[in-house]
């Protein structure tokens, strides 16, 4: 597939947008990690951001409990067209030791993530790995590329 | 200020010749020297073929209930979801026959929209039938473990007996066994 330049740029300089959903806040230091000298995600451009419409891949850490569970969607709603979206951890992805029971829901979560916006990568562990969250990122970026 | 510039100075100068980034998702294999995975880091769960004898004691020390065990007819099935667990490793810690480990594998992320579409790791042992209702009872290999760790730890004065018993107990389910007591003599009051 030929790529014009808008989506040259986008698919080469992703911007992350990270949205913090309740959470125990390990994944986001995970995620601190991967901007830091080990890992260094800036190095292939991918930037972080604390706007959501400057970004175009939008990272959720963290179970979303009821209350921030509207801001969530809304934020999301922020991020300009095409926009993948990233659940880290285990958290974002099942409500993880916060819901232990499909079945008998915790009353304070209003999550997962799954349940709020569409999500497009799933990325487990309790904290995942820097090195889970850049190949999350990589299959990010895959998407992106054919949006 | 002036020490202060002579340490900058050697900093530099070192992270010149080693540099500390990793150039990871181009190449795999620098990760080796620089990054912390070693092989007890906890990743991805294995199963052990042949040691794992379905007990299913880590599903109930799953703290996260991540471990699930469910009987068919024929075979117990151990399934791990991997978007719910958060690798504490109590699972592999109490494996009474170290037949779980947790491999430093890390690539776990994938494509998918929903929790379904997580990497599972699954594992099924066969199951023995009850000698009076036939209904699947336990683990065929959990029986003979469970015999051999208690023949080797009880007291060798109550072999024989203890051994007769387990004969005994573990051909029958819980249900048969109640209900048969007396004429197995496994009652708890023997002295009838």
């Amino acid at each position: 597939m030929r790529l014009g330049l808008r989506e040259k740029a986008r698919a080469y300089s992703p911007w992350i947008f990270h949205a913090h959903a309740g959470g125990c806040n390990n994944c986001d230091i995970e995620l601190a990690a991967c901007f830091a000298p080990r890992f260094d995600l800036e190095r292939m451009g991918i930037q972080l951001r604390n706007n959501p419409r400057h970004a175009d891949i939008f990272l959720v850490t963290g179970p979303a409990p009821k209350q921030i569970a509207p801001m969530l969607r809304r934020v999301y709603d922020q991020v300009p067209n095409p926009k993948v979206a990233i659940a880290c951890g285990s958290c974002a992805i099942t409500g993880g030791i916060y819901n232990r029971d499909d079945e008998k829901p915790n009353y304070a979560i209003g999550g997962p993530v799954e349940k709020l916006i569409p999500i497009d990568i799933l990325v487990p562990g309790c904290p995942p790995r820097p090195e889970s969250i850049i190949q999350g990122i990589m299959l990010a970026l895959e998407k992106l590329r054919h949006r | 200020m002036k020490y202060g510039v002579v340490k900058l100075t050697k900093e530099l100068l070192r992270n010149a010749i080693h540099p500390v980034t990793v150039n990871y998702p181009a190449k795999k294999d620098s990760l080796g020297e620089l990054t912390e995975i070693v092989d007890e880091s906890r990743g991805k769960h294995r199963f052990d073929e042949v040691k794992c004898v379905g007990c299913g004691a880590c599903a109930i020390v799953c703290s996260s209930s991540a471990i699930t065990e469910s009987d068919s007819d024929l075979e117990r099935t151990l399934s791990v979801e991997i978007g719910r667990c958060i690798f504490c490793g109590r699972c592999r810690d109490i494996c009474p026959e170290k037949g779980l480990e947790l491999t430093p594998e890390f690539e776990i992320s994938k494509k998918g929209q929903n929790a379904n579409d997580c990497i599972r790791v699954e594992h099924s042992v066969p199951l023995g039938p009850c000698d009076k209702c036939g209904r699947p009872t336990f683990p065929i290999r959990q029986i003979e473990s469970v015999k051999k760790r208690v023949s080797e730890n009880i007291d060798p004065a109550n072999l024989v007996t203890v051994n007769k018993d387990m004969e005994i107990f573990m051909r029958y389910c819980p249900d048969c066994r109640r209900t048969a007591s007396y004429a197995l003599r496994t009652h708890p009051r023997k002295s009838y």
